[in-house]
C-alpha cells in the first residue's frame, strides 16, 4: 500500500533522470523492463503463495475456534484439549521443517496457525471450567503467545496477529471501563517497534492505524470531558515529525510518509468530532472549523500531489468528501445554512480544481513539451 | 538453503513448550481450586441467557450476592470501574448471604463465613461478578437448563479458594447433584 515496489519508484524517477540527461530513453526502458520482470516473476508469485497460505491458516484457525465453541460432547474434554495441544506442536514443528527447507511462505502460515490454535485452547479451558472472570485477560495471554511465536521464529504474520489481539484487548477494556486504557501504549510501542525494526510494511500500517484510533479515542474519553483540541495537537505533532522525516532522512522516507498520513487522519478525525459530535456548537464556530478542515485537506492534497504521495492525496480526497457530507447533514435544518454550505463548498471545489490544474501543469508540463520536441 | 538450521528447532521447542505450559498451568490451577477449595452451594436466579465466542452458555445470577445492597457498598469508599472487592458471605437459614464488602481480604473470617473475590464492572451499579456467572453447555442444550433456572430449582455448587477465587463446580437440581464438574 504505502511501500512502493522498486519498479514503481523507478517508473516515477526515470523520466526525471532522462530529462536530466543522465541516461538514455532506451537505457531507461531496459532498466524498467528488467526490474519489472524480476519483481513480477519470482517475488510476485512468492507473495501470492505467502498470502494464500496465510489465508488458509486463518480459515483453519477459524474452524478450530468453531470446533471449541461447538462444545462437542462425543469427544471427552481432555481429549479435545489434547488434540489442540497436539495441533500446536504439529504446527510449530511443521514450521521448523518448512523453514529449514527454505519454504518460508508455508512456514509463516504454520507459525500463525500455531498461534491461533493456542488461543482456541485457552478458550477451550475457559469453557471447560466455566471461567468467566475478566474476559480481556484471556486475550492478553493469547497475544503474549502469538508474540512469543512471532519473535522466536522471526515471523511477521504472527506478530501482526499479536498486535490485532492487543487492539481487541484494549478495545474490550476501554468498553468495560469507559475510560482511557493506558496499558495499551507500552504494549503497542513494543509491538510496533518490533514490526518497524523487522521492516514489516503492512505491520507498520496496521500499527499506525491502531495508535491513531487510540489517540482519537482520547478526545472522547479523557476524564475532563471531550478534549478534541488535544488530539488535533497530537495529530499535528505526528504529521510534523513525519514531514521532517521525509525531508531529511532518506532511509526513513517511508516511515515519514506513513506518520504524515497518520497525523493528518488524526487531525481530521478530531476536527470531525469537534464539528459534528459536540453538543450544540454555535454556527460561527462550525463555519470556522469547517473552513480550517477544508484548508487542511487541500493542503494535504497539494502536498500529496507534489511529493507523489498517492495515499496522502487519496486520504485527503476522502476527508474532503466526508467533511462535505457532514456539513450538509449538520446544516440541513436551516435553509440559510444549507445555502451557505452549497456556495462555500462550491467555491472550495472550484478553488481545488484550479489548484490541481495549476499543480498538474507544473509537474507534467515540462516532460510533455520535451517529448513533443524529440 | 540451510539457513539458521538449529535455530528454528529451538524456536519450535520453546514456543510449543511455553504455550503448552501456559495451558497446563491454567488447567492445573483450576483443577486444584475445584479439588481443594471450600464448597458452598448458592441459589441461582434467572438472568437473560446469551450466546458467545466460547459456545452456548447459560448466565447464572446469584440474587443478593450478585446485586449487592447499597448499604454494604458504603464501606469501600470511592468506587472505580472494574474494581476488585472481597465479599464476605455468612450462612443463614436462607442460604449464603453477603454481610460485608471490603477492598482487601478480611483478616478474620469466622467458620460459618466465606470470602469471595469479586469485581465491580461499573462503579455506579451494585452488580458484582465473581467469574462464576457463565455455565457452558453443549450446542443446543441451553434451553433445558434455562427452564430449570426459571422454575427456581437450580443451585450452583461453587469451590472457593483461600484467596477468594471462585470456580463453578457443578449444578444441583432439586437437591440432587447434577452436571458435576470433572477435574480434567
Amino acid at each position: 500500500m504505502l511501500g512502493k515496489s522498486y519498479a514503481d519508484r523507478l517508473e516515477r524517477d526515470l523520466p526525471q533522470w532522462i530529462a536530466a540527461g543522465w541516461i538514455s530513453r532506451d537505457g531507461a526502458n531496459a532498466i524498467l523492463s528488467e526490474v519489472q520482470e524480476r519483481e513480477s516473476g519470482e517475488t510476485g508469485s512468492h507473495r501470492l503463495i505467502g498470502i494464500l497460505s496465510v489465508l488458509g491458516a486463518v480459515l483453519i484457525g477459524a474452524g478450530v475456534l468453531s470446533f471449541v465453541a461447538a462444545n462437542w460432547e462425543a469427544m471427552p474434554r481432555l481429549a479435545r484439549l489434547g488434540l489442540l495441544v497436539g495441533a500446536i506442536w504439529t504446527a510449530y514443528v511443521g514450521a521448523a521443517i518448512t523453514f529449514q527447507r527454505g519454504l518460508d511462505m508455508f512456514a509463516h502460515a504454520l507459525v500463525l496457525l500455531g498461534s491461533v490454535i493456542f488461543g482456541a485452547s485457552i478458550m477451550l479451558i475457559a469453557q471447560m471450567y466455566h471461567m468467566n472472570g475478566n474476559p480481556p485477560d484471556t486475550v492478553v495471554l493469547w497475544a503474549a503467545g502469538a508474540l512469543l511465536a512471532g519473535a522466536a521464529f522471526g515471523s511477521n504474520p504472527s506478530i501482526v496477529f499479536s498486535l490485532l489481539l492487543a487492539c481487541l484487548w484494549a478495545g474490550w477494556e476501554t468498553q468495560l471501563q469507559d475510560a482511557v486504557f493506558w496499558p495499551f501504549v507500552p504494549v503497542w510501542a513494543l509491538l510496533a517497534g518490533l514490526l518497524v525494526w523487522r521492516d514489516c510494511r503492512y505491520g507498520e500500517v496496521i500499527s499506525a492505524f491502531a495508535i491513531g484510533t487510540w489517540i482519537v479515542s482520547l478526545g472522547y474519553l479523557l476524564p475532563d470531558g471531550p478534549n478534541h483540541s488535544l488530539v488535533m495537537l497530537l495529530g499535528a505533532l505526528i504529521a510534523g515529525i513525519g514531514l521532517a522525516l521525509t525531508q531529511t532522512v532518506t532511509l526513513y522516507e517511508r516511515h515519514g510518509r506513513l506518520l504524515l498520513v497518520l497525523g493528518y487522519v488524526v487531525i481530521f478525525a478530531a476536527m470531525l468530532a469537534e464539528q459534528f459530535f459536540t453538543y450544540k456548537i454555535p454556527f460561527e464556530t462550525l463555519a470556522v472549523l469547517a473552513l480550517i478542515t477544508f484548508a487542511v485537506s487541500v493542503a494535504a492534497m497539494w502536498w500529496g500531489i507534489r511529493t507523489n504521495d498517492k495515499t496522502l492525496t487519496r486520504t485527503a480526497y476522502a476527508a474532503f468528501a466526508i467533511e462535505v457530507v457532514g456539513i450538509y447533514l449538520k446544516t440541513i435544518g436551516s435553509l440559510m445554512g444549507t445555502s451557505m454550505f452549497f456556495v462555500s463548498a462550491g467555491l472550495g471545489v472550484i478553488a481545488l480544481a484550479t489548484g490541481a490544474f495549476w499543480v498538474n501543469r507544473r509537474i507534467n508540463g515540462q516532460p510533455d513539451t520535451e517529448r513533443a520536441a524529440s | 538453503m540451510k539457513r539458521w538450521s538449529m535455530k528454528v528447532w529451538v524456536a519450535a521447542l520453546i514456543v510449543a513448550g511455553l504455550q503448552t505450559s501456559a495451558l497446563a498451568y491454567m488447567v492445573l490451577n483450576r483443577a486444584n481450586l475445584i479439588a481443594e477449595g471450600r464448597e458452598i452451594v448458592l441459589d441461582v436466579r434467572p438472568v437473560d441467557p446469551r450466546s458467545l465466542f466460547r459456545g452456548d452458555y447459560v448466565i447464572l445470577g446469584y440474587g443478593n450476592i450478585s446485586r449487592l445492597d447499597k448499604e454494604l457498598l458504603k464501606d469501600i469508599g470511592k468506587r472505580r470501574d472494574s474494581m476488585q472487592v472481597f465479599v464476605t458471605l455468612k450462612k443463614g437459614d436462607e442460604g449464603w448471604q453477603p454481610t460485608s464488602v471490603t477492598k482487601r481480604y478480611p483478616a478474620n473470617v469466622a467458620a460459618d463465613e466465606v470470602v469471595l473475590n469479586g469485581r465491580l464492572p461499573n462503579r455506579f451499579a451494585h452488580r458484582v461478578t465473581y467469574g462464576i456467572e457463565a455455565f457452558f453447555v453443549p450446542e443446543g442444550e441451553g434451553k433445558e437448563l434455562e427452564k430449570l433456572i426459571r422454575a427456581g430449582q437450580l443451585k450452583a455448587i461453587v469451590a472457593v479458594g483461600s484467596d477468594g477465587t471462585a470456580a463453578l463446580k457443578g449444578l444441583e437440581v432439586e437437591g440432587e447433584r447434577r452436571y458435576d464438574q470433572p477435574l480434567f
